[in-house]
C-alpha cells in the first residue's frame, strides 16, 4: 500500500469511528441532529478525543525528536506530572482564596502549561548534561514521582470536595460536559500549535541525524529545541488541563505511526501521528463509554491498557533489554 | 587567498582558555584539489580545530577563511563524523537528500536540481542499487560512504571529516581512502580528514597537517615517520 493509500485508509477509519462516537454510548442514538444528546455531550466528546487524541501524539513526537529518545513521552518524562501540578496548585491554592474549581479553568490551564513546560525545560536542561538516554529516563521517572508527591502533599492538606474533583480529573476523560463554545477556548491552541509544528518538519528532519550534524547543516538546534518545547509544554498543558493527565497515548502512538509507514521523515510522520492520534484517542473513549452498559472507565484506564503493551514491544524492538 | 585557496587559517589560536591555547599561531591554507591529513595525538586539538573552523567552539584570536562570498558556513563547509548515528525509517536517497537541507525551503521540498544532485552523488559513489535500502540495514563501510555522498551533496568546497574511518576494517578504510583520493583528485573538493593513519596519509594524500607541541604545521611523509615511529 502507498503512503497516500495507507493515509486515506486512516481518514477513512477516523471517518467511521467518529460516527461510532456519536451514536455508542450507555444509550444508542440515532444520528438525529434535532437531538440534544447529541449536540450537547456525543459530539463535544468525540471532538475532544479527535482533537487531543491528536495533540498528545504530536506532543510526544516532538519529544523523541529533540530528546532523540524512543521512550520520551508527556507521561514518561514527568510532563503530565508537572501540569498535574500546576492544576493541582490551582484547585488547592485558589480555593483557598476564595476562587473556585469550576469558573477558572482559564487559569488552570495557564498553570498546567507553566508545569508542563517547567518540566519539559528541567529535562532537557538537564540532558545536557547527560549522555545516555537511559539515564535521562530514570532521571525523568524520578521528576515525576517527586512532583508526584508535592501533588500528594497538596492533595493531604486541600479541602474534601476539592480533592474529590481533583481525584476525578486525574483519572482523565474526553468527556467534559462542556459547551462547544467553552471548549473552543481548549482546541484553538491546540490546533494552532499542530498547525505550526508542520513548519518544523525539516528541522526535526535534521535533528534526526543528531545535534552536530544539524547544526554542520546551519540549523540553531537551541532555538528549536526550545521552540519544540514551548510547543510541547502548551499542547500537554492544555490537553491535561482539559482532559487530564492522558497516559501512553504521547508515547505509543508516534511509534505506531513510523512502524505503519516505515519511515522517520517529520514530512510523513507529522500527519500520520495527527491521525493516528485522534484514531487511538477515539478508540479509547469509545471503549471508555462501555457501550451498552452505565458508567464510563476512566480513560487512563484505557489508554493504559492499550499503550503499556505497546511501549513493552517498543522496548523489545529495539532491543533495549 | 589566490583564487584556488578554498580554506585559510591566519594567526589563528584555538582552544577554550586564552592563557592555554591547545593550537597556537596557525598559519595555513588549503586549496581546491587537496586531500589533506590532519595529524596528531589524541587531545592535541584536532576535533576543537574542525569544530572552531565549523564556529561551534569560538577561536582565541586570528581569523579563518572559507570558500568566497558567502559568510553561511553550512553553504562553504560539509562535515562526516566518525560516530555511526541511529535511525530508523531512513533509506539511503533520504540520508543524501538530508544533505540539500542548506539549500531547500522551510518544509524541505526537494526541487529537480536538489532531486539531479542526489541522483549524482548515488551514481558517482555506486550507490544506486542500494538507494532504497534502509540506513540501519548497512555495514559500516556502506554507512560511511553514504554519509560522504550526504556531505557532497550539501555542494560545498570544503569537506572535513573527523576520523572517517575510526571503526571500519582494512578492506572498508581502503575503499573509504580510495574514494576520498578520487574525489579530491577530480579537482574540485579540497577534504581535510582528521587521522592516525600514518599509511593513508604517506599514500593517498597531498598534504600533511601535523599537531605537534601547539603547533600546526605542514610536514612531509619522511618528518612524519620520524615524529610518530621515532
Amino acid at each position: 500500500m502507498t503512503l497516500t493509500k495507507k493515509f486515506i485508509a486512516l481518514l477513512f477509519t477516523l471517518g467511521v469511528l467518529s460516527f461510532l462516537g456519536i451514536v455508542l454510548g450507555s444509550v444508542l442514538v440515532p444520528l438525529d441532529w434535532s437531538n440534544e444528546l447529541i449536540f450537547k455531550l456525543r459530539i463535544p466528546r468525540t471532538l475532544t478525543a479527535i482533537i487531543c487524541g491528536a495533540g498528545i501524539s504530536i506532543a510526544g513526537l516532538l519529544m523523541q525528536t529533540i530528546f532523540r529518545n524512543p521512550l520520551a513521552g508527556p507521561s514518561v518524562l514527568g510532563i503530565s506530572s508537572g501540569s498535574t501540578l500546576g492544576v493541582a496548585i490551582g484547585v488547592f491554592t485558589m480555593q483557598s482564596i476564595g476562587v473556585t474549581w469550576l469558573n477558572e479553568k482559564f487559569s488552570l490551564s495557564i498553570l498546567a502549561v507553566l508545569g508542563a513546560m517547567l518540566v519539559t525545560a528541567f529535562i532537557l536542561g538537564v540532558s545536557r548534561f547527560v549522555k545516555k538516554s537511559n539515564t535521562l529516563l530514570i532521571i525523568g521517572l524520578m521528576m515525576g514521582y517527586f512532583v508526584s508527591s508535592v501533588v500528594n502533599i497538596f492533595s493531604f492538606y486541600g479541602d474534601k470536595t476539592n480533592l474529590q474533583s481533583f481525584v476525578y480529573w486525574g483519572l482523565g476523560s474526553f468527556n467534559k460536559e462542556i459547551e462547544l463554545d467553552t471548549l473552543s477556548i481548549y482546541y484553538i491552541p491546540i490546533i494552532l500549535i499542530i498547525i505550526l509544528v508542520f513548519f518544523l518538519q525539516k528541522p526535526l528532519d535534521m535533528l534526526l541525524m543528531g545535534e552536530k550534524y544539524a547544526r554542520s547543516l546551519g540549523l540553531n538546534v537551541s532555538k528549536i529545541r526550545w521552540i519544540s518545547i514551548l510547543f510541547a509544554g502548551v499542547l500537554v498543558g492544555v490537553i491535561t488541563a482539559l482532559c487530564g493527565p492522558i497516559a501512553f497515548l504521547g508515547i505509543a502512538v508516534p511509534h505506531l505511526a513510523r512502524n505503519f509507514i516505515h519511515k522517520s521523515s517529520h514530512k510523513w510522520v507529522i500527519p500520520f501521528t495527527l491521525v493516528m492520534g485522534s484514531v487511538l484517542g477515539l478508540i479509547c473513549d469509545i471503549i471508555a463509554r462501555l457501550p451498552g452498559m452505565d458508567g464510563n472507565l476512566p480513560l487512563n484506564a484505557v489508554t493504559s491498557f492499550i499503550g503499556a503493551p505497546i511501549v513493552v514491544w517498543i522496548v523489545f524492538k529495539n532491543k533495549m533489554v | 587567498m589566490n583564487k584556488t585557496t578554498t580554506l585559510s587559517l591566519s594567526n589563528l589560536y584555538i582552544g577554550y582558555t586564552k592563557e592555554n591555547p591547545l593550537i597556537e599561531s596557525i598559519n595555513i591554507e588549503a586549496n581546491q584539489g587537496d586531500l589533506i591529513a590532519l595529524m596528531g595525538l589524541n587531545g592535541s586539538g584536532k576535533t576543537t580545530l574542525f569544530k572552531t573552523i565549523l564556529g561551534e567552539t569560538p577561536s582565541i584570536r586570528g581569523e579563518i577563511e572559507v570558500g568566497n562570498s558567502s559568510h553561511e558556513i553550512h553553504k562553504n563547509i560539509s562535515v562526516v563524523f566518525t560516530e555511526r548515528i541511529d535511525i530508523y525509517g531512513f533509506t539511503v536517497a533520504d540520508m543524501i537528500a538530508q544533505g540539500r537541507a542548506a539549500h531547500t525551503n522551510i518544509f524541505g521540498k526537494l526541487t529537480n536540481h536538489d532531486k539531479e544532485v542526489i541522483q549524482e552523488q548515488l551514481t558517482a559513489l555506486s550507490l544506486e542499487e542500494i538507494a532504497t535500502q534502509q540506513i540501519n540495514s548497512l555495514s559500516d563501510g556502506q554507512f560511511q560512504k553514504v554519509m560522504i555522498a550526504r556531505a557532497l551533496a550539501q555542494e560545498t568546497q570544503v569537506l572535513l571529516l573527523d576520523e572517517p574511518t575510526a571503526f571500519l576494517d582494512v578492506k572498508n578504510k581502503r575503499m573509504i581512502h580510495d574514494l576520498l583520493h578520487s574525489l579530491a583528485s577530480s579537482g574540485n573538493k579540497t577534504i581535510l580528514a582528521s587521522t592516525h593513519d600514518v599509511l593513508f596519509c604517506n599514500s593517498y594524500c597531498s598534504k600533511s597537517w601535523v599537531i605537534d607541541n601547539k603547533r600546526l604545521k605542514e610536514k612531509n611523509p619522511k618528518e612524519i615517520t620520524e615524529l610518530f615511529f621515532d
